[in-house]
């Protein structure tokens, strides 16, 4: 599986708002949706990589949001970034339960518009709380929610509720009903006519990725994954700008959790809500998150950052030992491998002649790789004995990475596992453009680490249009 | 008559056909647990709305369980005479000791993610009840029912004691009276008969409204008969029969 690649801009302290639209071709596809109400505003918001970036008073003006000028230079020269504003605001909220128990002990976040923020932390530590006070499912005992700049409790609950989608662990769909009835329950609320709201409900099984002969099934005719997939899309059916979704993947196992969450960011990709997504998997934290809250138990917030920021510098103890011990190799998929240098000297297509075999082997690498007709990897081979003599032995090349589209860490992995310490590095296509040696693979990670040191980002984003684009597919 | 009357003679003292009484029995049977619905209904959505009702309710309803219907009959007949309503009475009181239990179980079983996705879906309280809770919780009444309709259609008879008001429970009395055996026969198998039927009916209900329920039946069945508060040999054989 791929790994997703966010890349954010600023380092420590310069966390905020500010950060780099994940892939140019979301935007390119939010451009043309057209969809309205706030919808539409918050698309446009959204840039295409290539365009000259245009800054957006209300999303980097607005009040909290806490730039810096050097940040807001910094945004301009950022390619392929989008800026968003802060679309909910909780302001030291405190919620105590009767009983005394206090869940959440006066959290304040800034939840930026049209991206996924992930709430974090150990059991117990009041995520859930605090994404029920958004949707009001918990009123606070202080503090103020403000979405969109005005305070949640202004408007009637029920229509707060109906611009949220909700998605819970095992989907808690309605097992009275049909999938696309599950589905389309809101827009049925909202006083759509039945046949529209099927409609749509179908259109949006499509959307996360559900055969459409499943729409006349009940719940339990499904599995889980796919039950999942329709409480997404029952969230989405209203197009809400705000998704709310609690542990939406952990009764799953892990490859159907891997998937739900590469479908998500698809998703996410086209449509641009305003996820708040609570986990207490660290790994999917950083895996989907723009930003990433950790809580700390008794509801404390103990660092809100961009996940890469997470993983190079955790505010304390605590988020240290929460992110785990391979925090370095983690922070590893947040670099692209496109700036790696590759070689295609030691790589030996299929017919190639003596001459190409022996210049193959005088390369200096001790193994060169055989490639057949359409260029694919077929094995290593040992230099010295030289490929000519008959059909060599051949080491398995096991998974190559895909150059430019998966991350550093990607590449290191495929270098790791390598018989050779080579890793292979191919095309969408699965042809070999290359190939690169443990050895070079850390020159461009120091490298990498000194870019980002130097604060100037901006390279480093450059070569990094690996994307989460990429990592979903 | 004479003792070669045939099955279907019904005595005159009666004064309705084998299908008349048939009809009355039905009823007699029937009234009291449509009525035990629509008070278990309500009563039962107080008792999951305000937990601590629900123990009380509980008591009440098993001790007037307990009375027997000749006390109500007694205490009843001053005010409601001897009429098929004195009868009615204690049948409603007693299908509700099975109807109420049957509901609150049977809306509480719904799982805490389905209500909380209603809610956060901007479903209010009463929304809630008829959209998600009452429709889940349709299985589990409908066991109730059941129970409730084979122990009503039985208990009917009893109304023969005051004054011929047992419906198909008459033939009992006009049995030893007449000597004539297969009265005593036709009441029992006809009442089993009506009781079966009645059942078949409710379970094809339970299917009609129960779409969404696994098909294997299975654990339907053994949740409608965890709530049922009395075993009942005919739903239960039946209930087998028709899974
Ligand atoms: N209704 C309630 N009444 C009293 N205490 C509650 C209630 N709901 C939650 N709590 C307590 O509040 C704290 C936070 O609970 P919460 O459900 O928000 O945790 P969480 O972070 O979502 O945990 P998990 O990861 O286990 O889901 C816990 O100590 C919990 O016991
Ligand atoms: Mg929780």
């Amino acid at each position: 599986m791929n790994r997703p690649f966010a890349e954010w801009r600023g380092g420590p302290g310069s966390h905020t708002v500010v950060a780099v639209c994940p892939r140019a071709e979301r935007t390119a596809r939010s451009a043309v949706r057209v969809t309205p109400g706030r919808g539409t505003r918050r698309s446009t918001r959204r840039r295409d990589g290539d365009a000259q970036p245009r800054m957006e008073p209300g999303g980097l003006d607005s009040p909290g949001t806490g730039l810096s000028e050097t940040d807001r230079r910094q945004a301009v020269h950022a390619r392929s970034r989008g800026v968003f504003g802060t679309l909910i605001q909780i302001e030291s909220v405190t919620k105590r339960y009767p009983d005394g128990t206090t869940a959440v002990d006066g959290l304040s976040l800034e939840i930026p518009d049209g991206s996924i923020t992930v709430l974090v932390g150990p059991s117990g530590c009041g995520k859930t709380t605090t994404l029920r006070m958004i949707n009001r499912m918990v009123e606070q005992t202080s503090g103020r929610i403000l979405l969109d700049g005005a305070d949640i409790r202004e408007q009637p609950v029920s229509t707060l509720r109906r611009s949220m989608g909700y998605v819970i662990q095992n989907a808690g769909l309605f097992p009275h009903r049909t999938i696309v009835d599950n589905i389309a329950t809101v827009p049925r609320m909202l006083g759509w006519d039945r046949r529209r709201a099927r409609e749509r409900a179908r259109e949006l099984m499509e959307r996360v990725g559900l055969d459409g002969a499943l729409a006349r099934r009940y719940p339990y005719q499904l599995s889980g994954g796919q039950q999942q997939r329709v409480g997404v899309a029952r969230a989405l059916a209203a197009d809400p700008p705000v998704l709310l979704m609690d542990e939406p993947f952990s009764a799953v196992d892990p490859i159907v959790r891997k998937s739900l969450q590469a479908e998500l960011l698809r998703i996410q990709e086209e449509l641009g809500k305003t996820i708040v997504f609570v986990t207490h998997d660290i790994d999917e934290a950083i895996r989907i998150g723009d930003m990433v809250a950790v809580l700390r138990t008794g509801g404390k917030l103990a660092q809100f950052a961009p996940p890469d920021e997470l993983l190079s510098s955790p505010a304390d103890a605590f988020v240290e030992d929460f992110l785990g011990t391979d925090r370095g190799i983690r922070r590893l998929s947040f670099f692209g491998s496109d700036g790696l240098e590759l070689t295609t000297q030691p790589v030996l297509p299929a017919g190639a002649d003596a001459a190409q075999a022996a210049r193959a082997a005088a390369s200096g690498a001790p193994y060169v790789l055989l490639t057949d007709a359409e260029g694919r990897p077929r094995g290593w081979a040992e230099a010295k004995g030289g490929p000519a003599g008959g059909e060599p032995e051949l080491l398995p090349t096991g998974r190559p990475f895909v150059a430019g589209r998966e991350s550093l860490r990607d590449a290191l992995d495929c270098a790791v596992l390598s018989p050779t310490g080579w890793a292979v590095a191919v095309d969408d296509q699965g042809k070999v453009v290359g190939v690169v040696s443990q050895e070079a693979i850390g020159a461009a990670i120091r490298s990498a680490h000194a870019a980002r040191q130097d604060g100037d980002g901006a390279g480093g984003a450059d070569r990094a249009d690996a994307t989460r684009a990429g990592a979903v597919t | 008559m004479s003792g070669g009357a045939g099955f279907f003679d019904i005595p005159s003292d009666l004064q309705h056909s084998y299908a008349g009484l048939i009809g009355i029995h039905m009823q007699e049977a029937m009234i009291p647990v449509g009525i035990g619905l629509a008070v278990a209904l309500p009563l039962g959505q107080l008792c999951v709305r305000f937990r601590w009702l629900y123990p009380p309710v509980l008591w009440v309803t098993t001790v007037l369980y307990a009375i027997p219907s000749l006390t109500f009959f007694v205490f009843l007949i001053d005010y409601t005479g001897a009429t098929r309503t004195t009868v009615m009475i204690p049948l409603t009181v007693y299908s509700l000791v099975v109807l109420v239990p049957a509901i609150v179980d049977g809306v509480r079983s719904v799982p805490q993610d389905t209500l909380s996705a209603a809610t956060a879906m901007g479903l209010g309280p009463v929304q809630r009840y008829l959209q998600v809770q009452l429709p889940l919780a349709v299985p589990a009444i409908i066991a109730g029912l059941r129970v409730a309709t084979a122990s009503s259609i039985s208990l009917v008879s009893v109304g023969a004691l005051i004054g011929n008001q047992g419906a198909l429970g008459n033939l009992l009395q006009d049995a030893i009276l007449y000597h004539r055996s297969n009265l005593a026969l036709n009441s029992v198998v006809t009442i089993a008969v009506l009781a079966v039927l009645t059942d078949i009916v409710l379970v094809l209900l339970r299917m009609a409204l129960t779409p969404w329920l696994p098909r294997s039946g299975k654990a339907a069945g053994r949740a409608a008969r965890a709530t049922a508060v009395e075993p009942s040999t005919e739903a239960a054989l039946l209930e087998d029969a028709a899974s």
